[in-house]
């Protein structure tokens, strides 16, 4: 029978499912192309192309739809890279001044530990270090919202950084 | 040792000093961690930033729809017309692609860009696009019409349960949940059911519930509905009881003791609920009492 909480073409529906899935889409699609704009942009398409094929969708089979449909996306989008590299080593001269930057692969484990590293701070620091590294909010900004001077937190901030650092650097 | 290094990191992450700087003070293995740990951080940034990633995904669809989707969700537009309808329309900016949904208790009729009609019954919705019709006949529907289509190219219905090809004809495509029933009134439809293929010719139709498939033969000339009246022959109570559903503003609530899998045979009207729950329920032996906008079922 229909249920109007299953119905994925009405906004609200839609939005519980983005907010239900957006974060593990996104750490799926970063480990396999190791660049977070990228794996944004194909959040960004496979969202919408759940909107505009909501009428098809159940709402049980949704979160494979998603993920089905990221997938895809990914191979899509290896499979044209290649064919790019490969018609440039035919076309293109060979340069070897011309160096990549350092590739830095971050891994699953590597992700989690940094989770950790934050959780294991002590609250005070851990609030100013969320606010200002993942939130990306100025000291200005932190300053007004929890009410403390900024020299204050340059000084938690700092400890923090040392703490985590630390973590980081166990085991 | 370790102590220095976390230190320059705690400024390095500050600002207060520079990725050169910072090289010619730690060895280079050291160096890469610190990238790596800033690299970690900023995706980890990223990946919970969901607000933004929110706001993209609104502005794509904005983008493709012309701005009307979310605004259009919450809003019905009234439009005049012969039966004073409320209809919802999405426009797919330069796509032209059209959207019509129907409202609980609602129907509507549309003429296509060749001058077929659709008649769409309530709680359904039809999608076409309006630029590549004369290229390519075809839409998708979710729930209930009634098309007379005028001869010409292919023309193809597709549903969640089903695709329905006809090549100028009148034909019902019913579909609800797991259910789809095409009946062809005129003419000849083709229905395809997953891999399996159905001629229709006038007078017969298709029943598909679930993974079970009924053939029909159909004495009328049009489906009841568009009369007014829903009529049903041997078919389950909770189907009916959808119907009702969309048909007027209720929902149900069903006690123990009452069967929804009975077969029911008969018909309800769409003007009045007092009469259409006394159509259904009365001969069924099942009480119903009114508590705002829940029925309320019990075995008599």
């Amino acid at each position: 029978m229909p249920d109007k909480e299953k119905d994925i073409c009405k906004e609200q529906v839609f939005k519980k499912v983005f907010d239900t899935y957006v974060e593990d889409l996104k750490k799926f699609l970063f480990f396999k192309f190791q660049d977070i704009e990228t794996a944004n942009d194909v959040v960004q398409e496979t969202f919408l192309k759940l909107w505009t094929n909501c009428y098809k969708v159940e709402f049980k089979k949704v979160k494979s739809y998603l993920f089905t449909l990221a997938n895809n996306a990914f191979l899509d989008i290896k499979k044209h890279e290649k064919v790019v590299r490969e018609h440039n080593k035919k076309v293109l001269q060979p340069d070897r001044e011309n160096q990549s930057p350092e590739y830095i692969m971050i891994e699953e484990e590597f992700l989690e530990k940094i989770e950790k590293a934050i959780s294991s701070l002590p609250e005070k620091q851990r609030e100013v270090f969320v606010m200002s590294k993942i939130e990306k909010l100025k000291y200005k900004e932190i300053s007004e919202k929890i009410g403390i001077s900024v020299k204050a937190i340059e000084k938690r901030m700092k400890n923090a950084l040392m703490n985590f650092k630390k973590y980081m650097d166990e085991e | 040792m370790k102590e220095n290094y976390d230190k320059y990191f705690a400024d390095w992450m500050t600002g207060q000093i520079s990725d050169t700087e910072l090289k010619k003070l730690i060895p280079k293995d050291e160096y890469l961690r610190f990238l790596k740990i800033k690299k970690g951080i900023n995706v980890l940034s990223e990946i919970k930033n969901n607000e933004k990633s929110w706001n993209d995904v609104r502005q794509k669809i904005k983008k493709r729809n012309s701005g009307l989707v979310f605004r259009v969700l919450k809003f019905s537009v009234p439009v005049a017309a012969v039966l004073l309808i409320f209809f919802a329309i999405r426009l797919f900016g330069n796509n032209t692609e059209v959207v019509i949904t129907t409202k609980k208790g609602e129907f509507t009729s549309v003429e296509l860009p060749d001058h077929s009609k659709v008649f769409l019954n309530a709680a359904s919705q039809l999608r076409y696009n309006k630029k590549n019709w004369h290229k390519k006949r075809e839409l998708y529907l979710k729930g209930e019409a009634f098309f007379k289509v005028q001869k010409g190219q292919k023309f193809t219905v597709h549903t969640g349960q089903g695709d329905i090809s006809v090549l100028g004809t009148q034909f019902d495509v019913k579909q609800r949940d797991k259910y789809l029933k095409v009946v062809c009134y005129e003419g000849k439809v083709s229905v395809k059911i997953s891999t399996e293929d159905f001629i229709l010719p006038k007078g017969t139709g298709i029943v598909k519930n679930h993974s079970r498939i009924d053939k029909l033969n159909i004495t009328t000339g049009q489906p009841s509905w568009l009369d007014g009246i829903s009529k049903f022959s041997a078919v389950p109570l909770y189907l009916v009881m959808e119907e009702m559903q969309n048909q007027y503003d209720i929902s149900f609530q069903v006690d123990k003791s009452v069967d929804t899998m009975r077969k029911f045979t008969g018909g309800f009207v769409h003007h009045n609920l007092d009469l259409a729950l006394r159509n259904v329920f009365k001969t069924m032996n099942i009480s119903y009492q009114k508590k705002g906008n829940i029925i309320v079922l019990k075995k008599e």
